[in-house]
């Protein structure tokens, strides 16, 4: 299957697996956070699943739920110990977002003023046509979320199932990523 | 963010009053003044493409692109590390799904899940909120994060000091106190900081 392929040459699953040197700050039975030692800023840090998942869409919502959930403990214990003014958490779904490793990846940046990180925008004037139009199609497809696999207290997880998401489909986008410099 | 221009005696007459308050009030007082809780009860229009019974979401007013979406909690979190963690995990199941509908919906190739906690991160509500931003390529977006190369040294140091705070917090289960609240002018909700009262 694609999938056992592109864990193979996958870095975050060799880094999970322990073959690739890592400084590791936290792991649990489904996630794992690494610092990213060429980091925006020091003690910047990588969140991931140990399951290989290129995708967030592939990434199951008990996993996305606690994959958060350390981010947050992360952030805390970054202004805790660091002293940073403020954290971000950043997520790039695709390339366009700047995704560049095709496993799923948070990063939770520890920040200070003037430290040359922009996560801002230029507001971009939309028409009130405009801003219907997208309110309604957005609205089409929100209709059904809502419905979330719970993480059952007390109890050990099961073992993920992996999304469906078809051998081509799972291709391209690592055919995607893998054209990166 | 409504502010208020306050004279020193009105702004010290205030600080005695919310010493008096018990946490509740307080809470009760913050939540006044916070748009995004008008938002949340329906006091402040807003253009809503999304509502349970923890989470809200609204289009951005000042969207990075068409479709961009403001998450927000419906109880009032001024920052992330006051989220009890059902709530995190829900904000961010809901984060995921709106990313894939994005793909579909509006035509997006990719999305940017952001959340700022503090003024030096870009802060600028004093609301939790997470940022779901369609992408496509060349849509004047620019987010720079450079590189800086940590030395080994550098990384145990600071490894350390994050993992010895993360197991700390893990058996004490208390939250930071360190945390800076977002400011900005003189706000009513500055007070509470002034004073030190969480």
């Amino acid at each position: 299957m694609m999938a056992d392929k592109s864990r193979e040459s996958c870095i975050v699953c060799q880094i999970a697996a322990g073959k690739i040197p890592s400084k590791k700050i936290y792991e649990d039975e489904l996630a794992i956070a690494v610092l990213d030692v060429n980091g925006a800023n020091p003690g910047h840090c990588f969140v991931m699943p140990k399951n290989h998942y290129p995708i967030i869409e592939q990434v199951p919502d008990i996993e996305i739920g606690r994959l958060f959930q350390v981010s947050n403990k992360i952030s805390s214990a970054i202004f805790e110990s660091l002293g940073a003014q403020g954290t971000n958490i950043f997520v790039a779904n695709g390339i366009p977002a700047g995704q560049t490793v095709a496993h799923f990846t948070i990063n939770v940046i520890p920040r200070k003023e003037n430290d040359g990180i922009n996560l801002q925008w230029q507001p971009k004037q939309l028409s009130e046509e405009e801003m219907s139009t997208v309110e309604l199609k957005l609205k089409e497809q929100t209709k059904s979320i809502g419905h979330f696999e719970k993480e059952e207290k007390k109890q050990r997880i099961q073992a993920p199932k992996t999304v469906a998401l078809s051998d081509e489909e799972e291709e391209y986008f690592t055919m995607q990523m893998r054209r990166l410099p | 963010m409504a502010e208020q221009n306050i004279s020193q005696e009105q702004l010290k007459a205030l600080q005695e009053k919310i010493k008096q308050m018990s946490p509740e009030e307080l809470k009760e007082f913050q939540k006044k003044q916070c748009i995004f809780c008008q938002i949340v009860a329906g006091k402040v229009q807003s253009k809503k493409v999304y509502e349970d019974e923890k989470a809200i979401a609204i289009l951005d007013i000042s969207p990075a692109n068409p479709g961009h979406i403001l998450l927000l909690t419906k109880e009032h979190y001024s920052i992330m590390p006051q989220i009890p963690d059902d709530e995190v995990a829900h904000v961010f199941m809901v984060a995921k799904a709106f990313s894939n509908s994005m793909l579909r919906s509006i035509d997006a190739q990719g999305t940017n899940i952001i959340v700022a906690n503090g003024i030096a991160a870009g802060q600028r509500a004093q609301h939790f909120m997470v940022h779901v931003i369609p992408r496509k390529d060349n849509d004047g977006v620019n987010f720079v994060l450079p590189q800086k190369t940590m030395e080994q040294n550098e990384v145990e140091v600071v490894g350390n000091k994050l993992i010895a705070a993360l197991t700390g917090a893990e058996k004490a289960e208390e939250k930071p106190k360190s945390m800076p609240e977002p400011k900005k002018g003189i706000n009513l909700d500055d007070v509470s900081k002034l004073l030190g009262v969480k």
